[in-house]
């Protein structure tokens, strides 16, 4: 007989006893596994909707918002650029006015509702976000340069 | 306290814009540059603090530019709340002058533009008023009393701060200088700009026959010519729109209350009726009585089908613009100052500018060459009253008519007139100064 190279007996464990208890262990490990991995996934899509939920309140809010001011009373040519305040008079009637209350001192004659920016989309910003508005317009404007600076290379 | 902001205008933007139209219409008011020609090197108004109340259009704009030229400081309001051009006023602020004008302002900001126009940056108040519709001579006369002066006796501080005279440009603030003077409430001499042969008989008359079409064709682009029109008062603005309606082919009804202009306007050839008949066959209604309640709700009631109302005297009380308001079914912006109301029976009437001046509120008001014979008499009563401090008593005076014919003359060279002189001999003839002044002061033109 020739020479025996490989002990068959310790490469192969199929016949092992114990064999058959590691397999319904792997299984369950990948089950846990698959399981855990799921759930992060849909963790991460439910995370998501969340987010996406959250994001199409605030538009609905915003376009409703920007609908209002819109729609409230004003005699002039809304200019984009320029800060309009929303006031409301005894009737209820809101309207938009060029004064601040700073401007209007004591003798403001109807209550304050908010200043806003008129955006050139004909969004408004509330005055207390516009420099984060204008941080984030202008990192906006640096990425479009930089990107037309690549198209023209 | 508030802050007072340096100027108030819709748009800074506008400021070039504003910049090429006055300068194009420096060209259109020889009056004025006549003024700047031969006042700007003495400076007569140096030391003037002049609060101005007028409609803040381009013609203004040159106004006020004249005034600083002549060494006046000037801060300016605009006296409706529909007439101010934006873009003048940008113009006008841009270049340093504290301005609070925009077009469309409430009527809560319109007495807020008034008020920042009273205090100069180093805190003095005001001590002349350039007015037009006695808006700002009532606000001081009634709420900042403190600016004007006190009895020649008291405090002599305060005489010397306080305002030194008021000119005023229009119908309706003559009309109540006079009834301050009847009840002893003046507190200023003032002069009557309104009454220079060449303002009334030019701005008011010339001035409205051409802008209050204008208001009307820029609101609605309607046809004129075969439409019944109904002009309301027939004094020198009445005299300009009928005559205006009548030229583009339109049949002009008159109502007057004074039997004189009636009997003018008759003899022109307009019918002249009531109101109340006018009412049922007219198409365009046009109001320019400086008076109140001119048309009413039963008027409306039998007005034609999308019947177009407007007014063109200084207040907005000549139409029934709140019975419009509470009694119509429904209200439709066309755009900015174009309303039209649905009548309960189905029927819409058409009403301009909200019932304030149309030609201000849906054009660009009267044209610069008419408005520079107004604004030299202007400029020429605030000299009179600054240079002449102490010696005019408290009530309201007239420019002589020898500055009356100097504004007319420095308007004749831009339109090419050829002037005949007269001889010695005429001179004598008619006993008038070969110079002139060649009327009469009752001379009615």
């Amino acid at each position: 007989m020739g020479v025996q190279l490989v002990n068959s007996h310790l490469t192969n464990k199929a016949n092992d006893s114990n064999d058959l208890v590691e397999l319904a262990q792997q299984i369950q490990m990948a089950d846990t596994f698959v399981h855990a991995t799921a759930k992060n996934k849909l963790t991460a899509i439910a995370e998501q909707i969340k987010a996406l939920q959250e994001q199409a309140k605030n538009v609905l809010e915003e376009a409703r918002l920007n609908s209002d001011l819109h729609h409230a009373a004003c005699n002039m040519v809304k200019k984009p650029g320029a800060i309009y305040y929303l006031y409301k008079r005894p009737s209820g009637q809101k309207y938009l006015s060029l004064l601040s209350p700073q401007e209007w001192g004591s003798s403001c004659p109807h209550t304050f509702i908010g200043g806003y920016r008129l955006e050139v989309d004909q969004s408004w910003t509330p005055v207390e976000n516009i420099s984060e508005k204008d941080n984030e317009s202008e990192l906006m404007d640096k990425i479009l340069h930089s990107g037309l600076a690549l198209t023209n290379t | 306290m508030s802050q007072k902001p340096p100027y108030k205008v819709a748009d800074i933007g506008l400021a070039e814009w504003g910049r090429k139209a006055l300068t194009l219409a420096e060209n259109e008011m020889p009056g004025l540059m006549m003024m700047r020609r031969v006042y700007g090197p003495q400076k007569p108004l140096r030391g003037a603090r002049i609060a101005g109340c007028l409609h803040m259009t381009i013609q203004t704009g040159v106004l006020i530019e004249t005034l600083l030229e002549l060494g006046a400081e000037v801060q300016w309001s605009s006296c409706n709340i529909f007439s101010t051009q934006d873009h003048a006023a940008a113009a006008i602020a841009k270049r340093g002058v504290a301005v609070y004008a925009w077009k469309g302002e409430t009527d809560e900001e319109y007495i807020w533009c008034i008020e920042q126009s009273l205090v100069f940056p180093n805190g003095e108040p005001l001590n002349m008023i350039l007015d037009d519709g006695g808006d700002l001579t009532n606000l001081v006369h009634t709420k900042y009393q403190q600016y004007l002066p006190c009895k020649p006796m008291c405090c002599h501080s305060v005489v010397l701060s306080a305002i030194t005279g008021i000119s005023e440009e229009t119908t309706t603030g003559v009309h109540n200088l006079y009834k301050l003077m009847t009840k002893g409430l003046l507190k200023a001499p003032a002069f009557n700009v309104n009454d220079s042969v060449t303002k009334s008989k030019f701005d008011n008359l010339y001035g409205c026959r051409e802008s209050l079409v204008d208001g009307i064709k820029r609101a609605t682009d309607i046809m004129l010519a075969g439409k019944v029109a109904v002009v309301a008062g027939y004094g020198d603005v009445g005299k300009g729109c009928a005559t205006a309606l009548r030229a583009f082919g339109a049949r002009v009804l008159v109502t007057e209350i004074d039997p004189i202009n009636a009997l003018q306007a008759s003899m022109e050839g307009f019918e002249v009726t009531t109101m109340e008949a006018a009412c049922k066959e007219a198409r365009i209604f046009v109001t320019a009585t400086g008076c109140r309640d001119i048309i009413r709700g039963d008027h409306f009631s039998q007005m034609l089908e999308d019947a177009i109302v407007c007014n063109i005297g200084h207040f907005d009380i000549e139409i029934d613009v709140k019975w419009l308001e509470d009694n119509a079914a429904a209200k439709d912006t066309i755009k900015p100052q174009v309303d039209r109301f649905t009548l309960k029976d189905g029927r819409h009437i058409i009403l301009l500018a909200e019932g304030r001046l149309v030609n201000l509120g849906c054009a660009m008001g009267h044209p610069s060459f008419v408005m520079s014979n107004s604004f030299t008499n202007q400029v020429l009563a605030q000299i009179e009253l600054w240079s002449k401090k102490g010696t005019y008593k408290i009530g309201v005076h007239m420019l002589p008519k020898k500055l009356d014919e100097e504004v007319a003359t420095a308007h004749l060279e831009h339109l090419g007139v050829k002037m005949t002189r007269l001889t010695a001999a005429q001179s004598e003839y008619l006993g008038i100064p070969l110079e002139g002044p060649y009327k009469p002061d009752h001379y009615r033109y």
